[in-house]
């Protein structure tokens, strides 16, 4: 019904408006990514540690003769880590970057679903003050009574800047971990 | 069927190429006091082949200029024609020419540059003249027409205008002055046809009569004022014809000196601002006369897609008087913002000659950054561009000089592989295949028994892979001749430039180095061969003053040595001075007095690889070497790869390059470090031996030195280094010693284990640069292991400054 309905503004307007959006859990929440971003998902598996890395930084591993860095979302938003199991997913997305696109894994606690999502039902991350990173979240968005955060990768992931999104954590309305 | 040609173009370019180079290499060769004749008819086959296949792919303008060239290279070598100096020097420049037409070609651009049309002169010149007196100097005139001084343009001797006004009746004898045009065209390299008269009412047309005259400009037409009129001969009691050679207009003008070129591009809109090109003209020819004018009908579209409130047309103009250039300007001002304007004195034949010498030393001084000479508009004369602002630049607003830049298309990227290779390879795979159908087969119904005959198939695997994979990196390994042989022309013209003499001698040619590293490292040596030819070796004057032989001599020598390709370039002038270079150091603050006088040669010489370190101003009168070698330092280090220095006062210098054979395979030592696994370059490490106690000394700090020998190394704990626990008990651990920058440092592992060959794969590509790790690979099993950096692991440690404690303790 959604869908149909966001076909109609589609036609209507003449510019796309929705976009799906691969969902995954961490600690309770539910966060998006635009599903065009990604690559894969794939299981946990031992990866190679980075010598100095940031302790979000997990490392590297082979995915078919490339090698991609992985890194731990919960980490980088500052909660606790967990222990990897078997039932770990990693999310393989393309990040695009100044120098092209670069590709990335990341650990969560598990997938959760695909939707299709409109722009217009999207609201703009609550101003939180300069104290909190709010760049990379792309929107909130509500389906079935749930909130989900859209999490806009291409931002959230820049290597270098990594360490400070540390901030982003307060935002999912969860203050349990800090 | 149609084949499109197009998909030849870049073999053509290539073979054009290697043609050029063959004939380059064999004109540097040649001794004109005793020719040998394979050389000239290697020469002459060269210059048939690009002109056949320049003829093929219809590259008109390449063709012609390559026939020319061919004729004259026929007569050398029919001996009807001494070859001299000043016959090889054109004949190079020749090639240069050639060179850059070709590369306009590779743009699509089927031309003439303005320096391949004057170069094309002078050779019909010389084929013109009787072989007897060949001279280049001093050009006689081969044209019956112009009878006139020899100092004249030689350019506009070949140019002819024609006034050809057809009779109404021309059409109705069967005539048709565009096969009369064609024709004509068949005569020049470059016909200009402009229709100067048309109807004024179409009431009155009728079909089949002919309305129209047309004035003609034909340039680089060798041909008399009789072959011309040849081409008109059917119909020359149908039309009123003159022909006029341009260079008798421009005699009349030439008494008011300047004439200028006038290049006019219009925007589309230009009308639609109200603006009138013919108005214009009508002012220009005011202000000055104007000598010819054509429009250039090439953007126009077919009669459908006009739009008549557009203009499609461009124009140049010839323009004589003596006026200044802004008067020119001033009649464009208004059409200033809405066209291209290119207002240029036109060329003496001089001035392009002189813009053809610069170019070429210019090309073969940076032999890899190629210019664009503007096609047509090149040239020492004053250029302006009155673009508007706000107009993208556009290929011919750009100066005329001789613009350095690299090129804007990536280099075709393509390598010739020997058959024998390719042969090799099929084999090769041949086995594989019958390998992986024995196992294949073998794996169908398996038991136990078969056990022999499977590990025989994995050995067998195993072997064919290692060759298969050394064969496929034989085909990127090119014999070193491809960068050396760049270098015996810029010797010649550098030698000629600075008047010195100087001798090159190429050793080991044929040493093979991956094409990547090849390419990379073109640069870097054509900028040391120029400084040992600009900066070490002396005048004549002067090394005969200092009882050395008048003639340099640069050596540029190629082996190998362990896995790495070594380059020497050495000089027998006057070598660095090392006073020079260290009190340069201590001014810029770069070591100290003490420093200065105690450091080895080596390491003040090292002084010059610093950045911005320009020994010009320091070693001024005596050498200005150094500049730029910082970018030769980075270059090479890119590539890791490392540049020594060796001088001795005047007997020379020496820079030795090694290079790895290729950037994608390395030779590893794998290590265990804690519960990683590492993996050192093989060519980096010294040894590896036991950790001993007694021999590992505490010093300030909480840094340990080792004594290996006679000398203390510093320790560098690898495991701490990468942020993991401090080994506390060494005494089961390994210590690798490595050499980076000079010194030793080693290095604490848990475990030694296998040597093996490891693929080279970017962490860069997802991750970032991490100081200590030069890459990764993938082991066997699939895991990634690190490649360690010693240079950036001792950075990590601090362990330089360890070094220089260590110095101290045994100095002290």
């Amino acid at each position: 019904m959604q869908a149909a309905d966001v076909d109609t503004a589609t036609q209507d307007n003449g510019e796309s408006l929705s976009e799906q959006y691969l969902t995954f859990i961490m600690n309770g929440e539910e966060y998006g990514v635009d599903i065009l971003c990604v690559q894969e998902i794939r299981g946990w598996e031992p990866v190679t540690p980075l010598p100095n890395a940031p302790s979000h930084i997990k490392g590297v591993i082979n995915l078919r003769g490339t090698i991609v860095p992985i890194v731990d979302l919960r980490q980088c938003f500052g909660l606790s880590a967990i222990a990897y199991s078997a039932i770990t997913v990693v999310i393989v997305l393309k990040v695009n970057g100044e120098g092209g696109h670069r590709i990335m894994g990341v650990v969560v606690d598990a997938v959760s679903d695909v939707y299709t999502l409109s722009k217009k039902d999207m609201k703009d991350p609550p101003d939180l003050g300069c104290a909190i990173e709010t760049n990379s979240i792309e929107g909130l968005v509500a389906v079935d009574q749930k909130m989900i955060v859209l999490l806009n990768i291409d931002k959230l992931l820049v290597i270098d800047e990594m360490p400070e999104l540390t901030g982003i954590s307060h935002l999912p309305l969860d203050g349990n971990d800090n | 069927m149609t084949i499109d040609l197009k998909q030849f173009h870049q073999v053509f370019i290539e073979e054009c190429t290697e043609g050029l180079d063959v004939m380059e290499a064999s004109l540097i060769a040649l001794n004109v006091n005793s020719i040998d004749s394979d050389m000239i008819n290697t020469i002459f086959r060269s210059a048939h082949s690009i002109k056949g296949g320049a003829g093929t792919f219809g590259f008109s303008a390449l063709a012609d200029f390559t026939h020319v060239l061919e004729t004259l290279l026929d007569e050398v070598r029919s001996a009807v024609r001494v070859l001299n100096n000043d016959l090889v020097d054109l004949l190079l420049t020749s090639v240069d020419c050639m060179r850059n037409m070709l590369e306009l070609i590779q743009h699509e651009r089927n031309e003439y540059t303005a320096a391949a049309t004057d170069v094309k002169c002078t050779l019909e010149q010389f084929l013109s003249d009787t072989p007897a007196v060949v001279s280049v100097a001093v050009p006689r005139n081969g044209m019956p027409t112009s009878d006139n001084a020899p100092s004249l343009p030689i350019q506009h001797q070949h140019e002819w205008h024609i006034t050809f006004t057809p009779h109404k009746h021309l059409m109705q004898s069967g005539n048709d002055p565009l096969r009369i045009i064609r024709e004509l065209a068949s005569l020049a390299t470059d016909i200009n046809v402009t229709l100067i008269d048309c109807p004024s009412s179409f009431i009155h047309y009728i079909a089949d009569e002919c309305y129209c005259a047309w004035e003609i400009t034909l340039q680089g037409a060798s041909v008399d004022a009789l072959a011309i009129r040849d081409v008109f001969e059917w119909v020359v009691d149908d039309c009123d014809l003159t022909v006029i050679p341009i260079e008798r207009r421009l005699l009349e003008s030439e008494s008011q000196q300047a004439m200028w070129r006038v290049t006019f591009s219009p925007v589309p809109n230009l009308f639609q601002t109200g603006n009138d090109p013919l108005r214009i003209f009508h002012e220009l020819d005011r202000a000055c006369e104007v000598v010819s004018c054509c429009a250039d009908t090439q953007k126009l579209p077919s009669l459908k897609l006009i739009d008549s409130e557009k203009c499609y047309l461009s124009w140049h103009l010839i323009v004589a008087g003596n006026v200044e250039k802004n008067v020119i300007e001033e009649v464009f001002e208004w059409v200033a913002d809405d066209a291209e304007i290119l207002i240029e004195k036109s060329l003496r034949a001089m001035d392009i000659a002189q813009s053809q010498d610069d170019d070429s030393v210019q090309s073969a001084a940076n032999a890899n950054t190629r210019h664009d000479v503007p096609s047509v508009l090149s040239g020492d004369g004053g250029v302006i561009n009155r673009s508007s602002v706000n107009s993208k630049p556009r290929a011919v607003s750009e100066p005329p000089k001789p613009v350095l830049k690299k090129k804007i298309t990536p280099e075709a990227s393509s390598i010739r592989v020997g058959i024998d290779k390719v042969d090799s390879l099929i084999d090769m795979v041949g086995e594989l295949v019958i390998t992986q159908s024995m196992l294949g087969q073998l794996g169908e119904n398996f038991d136990i028994t078969h056990l022999p005959k499977l590990i025989e198939g994995l050995n067998q695997l195993e072997q064919n892979t290692r060759e298969l994979q050394e064969s496929v990196m034989r085909i990127r390994m090119l014999p070193i001749s491809f960068t050396f042989s760049r270098f015996p022309r810029m010797v010649r013209d550098l030698s000629h430039e600075l008047n010195k003499k100087i001798a090159l001698v190429l050793c080991g040619e044929s040493t093979e180095l991956d094409k990547t590293v090849m390419e990379k490292i073109g640069d870097p040596l054509v900028h040391l061969v120029r400084n040992s030819i600009d900066h070490g070796i002396e005048a004549p004057a002067e090394r005969l003053k200092s009882g050395k032989k008048e003639e340099g001599t640069v050596t540029l020598n190629a082996y190998h040595q362990g896995g790495h390709v070594i380059i020497e370039i050495a000089d027998d002038g006057r070598g660095l001075d090392r006073d020079s270079i260290a009190k340069k150091g201590v001014e810029r603050e770069l070591l100290t007095e003490q420093e200065a006088s105690e450091h080895s040669d080596e390491q003040i010489f090292n002084l010059i690889f610093q950045p911005g370190f320009s020994t010009a101003k320091a070693v001024s009168a005596l050498s200005g070497r150094g500049v730029g070698m910082d970018v030769v330092k980075r270059n090479i280090q890119a590539l890791n790869g490392m540049v020594e220095i060796s001088s001795i006062k005047n007997e020379g210098t020496k820079i030795k390059i090694s290079l790895p054979l290729t950037l994608a395979i390395l030779d590893g030592q794998l290590v265990r470090v804690g519960s990683d696994i590492y993996i050192f370059p093989l060519v980096s490490i010294v040894e590896s031996i036991r950790y001993c106690g007694d021999l590992v000394n505490d010093i300030a700090g909480g840094f340990r030195v080792f004594k290996l020998r006679d000398e203390y190394v510093p320790i560098v704990d690898l495991s701490e280094v990468f942020g993991g626990n401090k080994v506390e008990d060494y005494s089961a651990a390994l210590m690798v010693v490595v050499e980076c920058d000079n010194f030793k440092v080693a290095m604490v592992v848990n475990e030694l284990m296998a040597q093996q060959q490891v693929v080279i794969k970017s962490l860069e590509k997802n991750y970032k640069r991490i100081e200590g790790i030069s890459g990764a690979t993938i082991l066997g099993d699939g895991t990634v292991a690190l490649i360690i950096d010693a240079a950036g692991v001792v950075k990590l440690a601090g362990a330089e400054k360890l070094h220089q404690q260590c110095l101290l303790r045994k100095t002290g």
